[in-house]
C-alpha cells in the first residue's frame, strides 16, 4: 500500500515533497476533503466543542493519511542511515550521494564525485591552482576542492585543469587542450590521470 | 567536540544577551528558543563586521577572541540568570496526556532530524554550491576577496547577492572542526528553536493541549522536517521572521515597547539571511502603519527611535555592504512580466504536494471560519492584514517578475514559503487565543 511506501530523497526533495496518488487524485486532496468533512461534522454535531478545538481535532485526524507516510519515511531514513554516525567522512559522503544517484538515476556521476576528489587529492599537491571545467556537478567538485586548493576560471593561470562530466566537449591533441566553443586552445597540458573518459586531470606543460 | 564547541559558542552568548531581557519580556522556554538566534546573530554580526566591513584577515586570533567572548558571556549569563526559578512546573490541565503525547511526537521528530543531519553530509544543491562553498572559500583564503576580477570575488563563485549569516555560521563551525553533517546543526538548531518558540507561544495563548497539538502539526510538515537536516537559509530565515512576528503579536496584545523593539530587531535580521527578508521588514512597517491608523498605536519620538534603531542596526551592515558593492536583491533579471500560469505552481505546491500535508487547507479554514471575528477585532485585523499582505507580495513576486519560472518548475516556491508557514502557526495560535479569551474579555478593542 502507498501509505507505507518508502520515498527516498532526491535532489529536488529540498524544493518539494511529492504526494502519493490514490486513483486520479493526490492523497493530500483526500486528506483536505476529509478535514473539511470532519470540521463541519464536528461543528454541527458536537456543539459544546469550541471552534479552535474543532479545527485542531479535525486537522489531527485528517493529517494521518499523508502524515503516516511521512512518519514511516522518517523512521525508515533513520533506520537506514543511523549507522553512518561515527563512520569516516568519505563513507558518509559516498553513501548519501550514491543513494541519491541511484534513486534519481544521475548515471553514477553524483556517486562518483567523492571518489574522484579522493583520487585527485592523492595526485595533486595541496594549494595548487586548479580550473574545473563547466559541468552540472562542478559545484559539488568545487565544494570538496576547497579549502585544499585554489580554484580559478582562467585557464592561463591554472596549473591543472580538472574535467568532471563536462557540459561541452573537449579535445586533446599534440599536448594542446581544446574546448568546444572556444577558438583558442586552453593551453599546453598533459593528461596525468583519466579515471574515465569524462573524469580527467590535465597538468600544465611549461612552454 | 566540534558540536559541543559550536553549541557553546553560539548558545552561551545568546543566553547572556537574553539575560538582559529577562524576566520582564522573555521567560520560560522562550529563553532557550531565542538563545540560538541571539547568539548566532551576535557571532555572525561580529564576523561580518570583521571580515567584510573592516576587511580583516583571519589569523589565529579569531578563535581566541570568541573563546574569551564565550567565557565572559558565560560568566554574565551565570551571574544574571535566576536559574532556579526556571524549573518551576506550571499547573497541568485536565487530560494533560494529550499535550504530552504531542510533545513526545515533536521530541521524536527532533531526534530523527538530528540523526539525519549529523549522519549525512551536505548534498542539497544550494547548501553545497553556495552557502557551504562560500564558507569553505573563506576558510581557504582566510579573508574576503575584494578583487572584482577574481573567481572568488566576495568569497563566492556565483550568487554574490546572497546575504552572509548562514555562510559565516558555517565558516565558524568549520573553524571549530565540523566536517560533514556537523554543519547541519545550524539548520537543526533553527528547527528546534522554532518548535520550542511555537510551543511556548501557543501554550501561553491556547493552553497546554491545543498548543502542543498545534506545535506537533507544525513540526510534522515534511518539507520543514527535511530542511531541518539540510543547510538552506529558508528555515533559519523562518525562525527569525517568526520570532519577530511573535514579538509583534505580543506587542499588539500588551503594547509594551520592549516587545516592539524585539520584533524590529528579529525581523531586521532576516535581511541577513535571505534577500526576501526585506518583505518581512515591509510587512512589519505595514503592521505599524495599520496600528497607527486604527488608533492602536500613538507613536511619539521618545518611543519610536528605539524601535527604529532596533530595526536599523541589524539591517545596516548588510544594507551598507549591498550599497557599496552594488549588489541587488535579486538573482534573476530585473523585468516586469505577467505570467498568471505561475499560479498553478502555487496550487500544486500548497494543495497537491505532500510538502505541507494539509496545513494550508487548515489555515484557510481558520481564516474563513473566523473572518467575522477577525474583522471585528483590531489586533487580529492588523495581524491578518500583515499576513495577507505578505501572501500578496509573494504572489506578485512569482507572477509579475522573472521569478515566475521558479513557481512553474516548483524549485523555489515551496521553500520560499517556509517563513510564511512559521508565521501562520503563530498567527493561528494568536487567533485562537484571542477568540477563546474574547468570550470573557468584552473590553478587547474592536473595529
Amino acid at each position: 500500500m502507498e501509505l507505507f511506501s518508502y520515498q527516498p530523497e532526491i535532489l529536488s526533495s529540498i524544493n518539494f515533497i511529492s504526494s502519493f496518488w490514490i486513483g486520479n487524485f493526490p492523497a493530500t486532496v483526500y486528506a483536505a476533503a476529509l478535514f473539511l468533512v470532519l470540521f463541519f461534522l464536528l461543528r454541527l454535531t458536537v456543539r459544546w466543542l469550541s471552534l479552535p478545538t474543532a479545527i485542531i481535532m479535525a486537522a489531527l485526524i485528517a493529517w494521518s493519511p499523508v502524515g503516516v507516510r511521512f512518519v514511516y519515511n522518517a523512521f525508515r531514513d533513520f533506520r537506514e542511515s543511523r549507522f553512518l554516525l561515527g563512520r569516516p567522512l568519505a563513507e558518509r559522503i559516498i553513501w548519501r550521494y550514491c543513494a541519491i544517484d541511484k534513486t534519481q538515476d544521475v548515471k553514477g556521476l553524483l556517486c562518483g564525485v567523492y571518489p574522484f576528489i579522493e583520487g585527485l587529492r592523492q595526485r595533486l599537491p595541496e594549494h595548487s591552482v586548479i580550473m574545473v571545467v563547466d559541468s552540472e556537478l562542478k559545484p559539488y567538485v568545487a565544494y570538496y576542492l576547497y579549502p585544499h586548493y585554489q580554484l580559478t576560471e582562467d585557464s592561463t593561470a591554472a596549473e591543472y585543469v580538472v574535467v568532471y562530466a563536462p557540459k561541452t566537449a573537449f579535445a586533446y591533441q599534440d599536448g594542446l587542450l581544446f574546448q568546444q566553443g572556444r577558438e583558442e586552445p586552453l593551453g599546453h597540458f598533459r593528461m596525468i590521470s583519466a579515471f574515465s573518459p569524462d573524469q580527467i586531470i590535465f597538468q600544465r606543460i611549461e612552454n | 567536540m566540534a558540536i559541543t564547541l559550536f553549541i557553546a559558542s553560539v548558545i552561551l552568548p545568546g543566553l547572556a544577551l537574553i539575560s538582559f531581557w529577562y524576566p520582564r519580556w522573555v521567560r520560560g522556554w522562550q529563553i532557550l528558543a531565542l538563545a540560538y538566534g541571539a547568539g548566532s546573530a551576535l557571532l555572525t554580526f561580529e564576523l561580518f563586521l570583521y571580515f567584510v566591513i573592516f576587511r580583516g584577515s583571519d589569523g589565529a586570533f579569531l578563535p581566541y577572541f570568541f573563546a574569551i567572548q564565550t567565557g565572559l558571556l558565560l560568566a554574565v549569563a551565570a551571574w544574571r540568570f535566576p536559574w532556579k526559578s526556571q524549573i518551576v512546573p506550571g499547573a497541568m490541565p485536565q487530560r494533560a496526556w494529550i499535550g504530552g503525547v504531542a510533545a513526545l511526537g515533536v521530541a521524536v521528530l527532533l531526534f530523527l532530524s538530528l540523526v539525519q543531519g549529523l549522519a549525512k553530509p551536505p548534498a542539497a544543491f544550494d547548501s553545497v554550491s553556495f552557502w557551504g562553498t562560500r564558507a569553505r572559500i573563506l576558510l581557504a583564503e582566510g579573508k574576503v576577496d575584494f578583487n572584482p576580477d577574481s573567481a572568488t570575488y566576495l568569497s563566492a563563485p556565483a550568487s554574490r547577492n546572497y546575504p552572509w549569516h548562514l555562510s559565516l555560521l558555517e565558516y565558524w563551525s568549520l573553524r571549530l572542526g565540523a566536517v560533514g553533517g556537523e554543519v547541519h546543526l545550524i539548520a537543526w538548531l533553527s528547527y528546534f528553536s522554532l518548535c520550542l518558540l511555537l510551543a511556548d507561544f501557543s501554550v501561553r495563548h491556547i493552553g497546554w493541549n491545543k498548543g502542543l497539538c498545534l506545535t506537533f502539526l507544525f513540526a510534522a510538515q515534511p518539507l520543514l522536517f527535511y530542511h531541518a537536516s539540510n543547510n538552506y537559509a529558508d528555515l533559519t530565515a523562518a525562525y527569525f521572521a517568526a520570532a519577530g512576528f511573535a514579538f509583534f503579536l505580543e506587542w499588539l496584545e500588551g503594547k509594551r515597547l520592549a516587545f516592539l523593539i524585539l520584533a524590529a530587531a528579529w525581523t531586521g535580521w532576516t535581511f541577513s539571511l535571505k534577500n526576501y527578508g526585506v518583505f518581512y521588514i515591509l510587512i512589519l512597517l505595514m503592521g505599524l502603519g495599520l496600528a497607527w491608523y486604527l488608533k492602536e498605536w500613538k507613536p511619539d519620538w521618545k518611543k519610536t527611535w528605539p524601535v527604529a534603531l532596533a530595526l536599523a542596526l541589524p539591517i545596516a551592515p548588510i544594507g551598507l555592504f549591498k550599497v557599496l558593492f552594488r549588489l541587488n536583491l535579486r538573482n534573476s533579471e530585473a523585468a516586469w512580466v505577467w505570467h498568471p500560469e505561475a499560479l498553478q505552481g502555487f496550487v500544486g505546491a500548497f494543495f497537491v504536494d505532500a510538502s505541507w500535508n494539509i496545513w494550508w487547507t487548515v489555515l484557510a479554514v481558520v481564516f474563513f471560519s473566523m473572518l467575522p471575528f477577525i474583522w471585528r477585532h483590531k489586533r487580529l485585523f492588523i495581524a491578518w492584514a500583515m499576513y495577507v499582505g505578505l501572501i500578496v507580495i509573494m504572489l506578485l513576486v512569482f507572477t509579475v517578475t522573472e521569478n515566475y519560472r521558479w513557481a512553474l518548475d516548483r524549485t523555489v516556491i515551496s521553500r520560499a514559503f517556509l517563513p510564511l508557514l512559521a508565521l501562520s502557526a503563530f498567527l493561528t495560535a494568536f487567533t485562537f487565543g484571542q477568540y477563546s479569551s474574547s468570550a470573557y474579555d468584552k473590553s478587547a478593542p474592536r473595529l
